[in-house]
């Protein structure tokens, strides 16, 4: 039996207007081709979990081109986030129009498995772990069933565990891999459509377990530099210390997702600076502490707002840079929030920023509210969904000053001067180190 | 090879934990040693650092070999020159 795993990733900006600033921003284009080359995780996850007698293909949306036939798999799986969505959609309909059964799986799919239910013969709703085996075994028995719950909790215990297939990548140019060391979040912001979604409780993979990937990834990859796929990863300190004494011998380069609250720890900033981080990406969402008030249930980053500009200076003093990441049009958003944002980015001297539009992903906290409130512009907007796209009327200001806002606040934030500016920043820091 | 280019290759090796024995003079170091964009800059950093000079900051990414490292090395020693 063959499975062949197709994966559709990367990002996108549809607002022509955006896209061409977008080519001449250097840092938006930089990480946007970072996203865009980074490979499927789930589906290599999948591949995992999949018995060792059937051989597995893991390939990429490119590698299957309109115009050549389709390569034969007894059984396809298919993963794609919300803004691909359709394409995924019409990727599964020709698979099964040639007569291969097809499954779909991954966020989108499991926020709205209705939908995705009309395009496969099988869905995979939440973590492959505990579905994946048993689909695979009903398949060979002839007796698919439409619709797999997978795990929320426990994941990572031995018995659901299997290491992601990375030695399927061998042979692509990949320079960055993923590993994932933890699932989900408590935070809970209310626009979030990221693993906690997938989960009922915030999940921590055993340390020995992520050294092994490492090891694993870096055998089918030359030098990769490491992204540790989480959404927060140093929630709990103590374990963040093991997992960072763990990885340091290992001489990484590596970059994660976590809260600002990393800050509060100078043994684990130096620890962090020690094992190889070169960058944190922080969703620091607004500058002001009223913007953020009910972002997330317990206001928590409200409560946190008033001290990010000392911990980001202690961050980046350890010469490991913050990624500094921003939404605009919350509700407590008016037109002076683009000059805020502007205004705090020079202040703090974070070095890198990343501005996007608040997004109501089908299936979050966000999209129903909004639904409720007759506020999302279209029914089904999934194309829009790529964070730059406005899909939403906002409540302090219209749409159009939001776009404008948006456009305004790209090109006084991501341009050659601003650029510059924080890589002599960033030398200057490394060198007090030094 | 020169004192001042053996001390060059110690240094970035120094900082990029890689050999660079079999590194040439006009190689892109940035493609030789797998560089990202924030370890070329901490390279140019640590170079500036140790042999007292400054890059201009709107020329940083057009120093990519050793030989144009070594060149504005020299070109910045000799104008310290009186």
């Amino acid at each position: 039996m063959k499975i062949g795993l197709i994966a559709l990733s990367g990002v996108r900006v549809r607002t022509p207007e955006l896209a061409a600033l977008g080519v001449t921003l250097p840092q938006f284009v930089n990480r946007g081709q970072v996203i865009a080359s980074l490979p499927s995780l789930g589906l290599l996850t999948v591949a995992g979990l999949t018995p060792p007698d059937v051989e597995v293909a893991y390939r990429e949306m490119p590698d299957v081109r309109e115009q050549d036939p389709l390569e034969r798999f007894d059984l396809v799986g298919i993963s794609s986030f919300t803004a691909q969505i359709d394409e995924a959609y019409a990727l599964a309909d020709r698979y099964r129009a040639a007569g291969m059964p097809v499954v779909l799986g991954g966020l989108h799919v499991s926020l709205a498995p209705e939908e995705a239910a009309t395009h496969a013969d099988s869905i995979v709703v939440f973590g492959a772990e505990g579905a994946w085996p048993r689909l695979v075994e009903d398949f060979r028995h002839g007796r698919l069933q439409p619709r797999y719950d997978g795990l929320r909790a426990g994941v990572f215990e031995p018995r659901h565990y299997a290491r992601p297939r990375f030695d399927l990548l061998r042979g692509r140019p990949y320079n960055h891999m993923t590993v994932q060391t933890s699932r989900g979040c408590p935070l809970d912001c209310e626009f979030c459509a990221a693993s906690l979604r997938i989960t009922s409780a915030f999940q921590q993979k055993p340390v020995p377990l992520i050294v092994e990937e490492i090891h694993a990834a870096r055998a089918a990859t030359e030098q990769p530099f490491f992204e540790f796929a989480d959404d927060n990863t140093f929630l709990n300190k103590k374990w963040g210390k093991d997992f960072l004494r763990a990885i340091t011998p290992l001489g990484l380069s590596w970059f994660t997702e976590t809260d600002i609250s990393v800050a509060d720890d100078d043994e684990l900033l130096d620890l962090l600076a020690e094992s190889g981080c070169r960058q944190i990406l922080v969703g620091l969402e607004s500058p002001g502490a009223d913007d953020l008030d009910g972002i997330d249930p317990h206001n928590w980053k409200r409560k946190r707002c008033d001290r990010y500009l000392e911990a980001i200076d202690k961050i980046q003093g350890r010469g490991v840079t913050v990624n500094g990441c921003f939404v605009v049009g919350l509700d407590n958003h008016t037109p002076e929030i683009f000059g805020r944002v502007k205004e705090f980015v020079e202040r703090s001297r974070l070095l890198e920023v990343q501005i996007t539009v608040q997004t109501p992903f089908p299936g979050t906290p966000l999209y129903h509210r909004l639904a409720r409130e007759g506020r999302l512009l279209q029914p089904r907007y999934w194309d829009r969904c790529t964070l730059f796209d406005v899909t939403y009327r906002p409540r302090g200001m219209t749409v159009e000053q939001l776009e404008e806002g948006l456009r305004w606040l790209f090109r006084e934030i991501y341009n050659e001067k601003e650029y510059i500016r924080r890589k002599r920043h960033y030398m200057e820091i490394v060198k007090q180190r030094l | 090879m020169s004192d001042r280019e053996q001390r060059l290759r110690v240094v970035l090796a120094e900082v990029s934990r890689q050999s660079l024995e079999h590194t040439g003079l006009d190689d892109d170091l940035v493609r030789e040693l797998g560089l990202d964009s924030l370890a070329a800059l901490r390279l140019l950093a640590a170079v500036e650092k140790r042999f007292g000079v400054r890059f201009p900051d709107e020329r940083l990414a057009e120093f990519r070999t050793l030989r144009q490292l070594l060149d504005l090395i020299e070109g910045q020693k000799q104008e310290d020159t009186p």
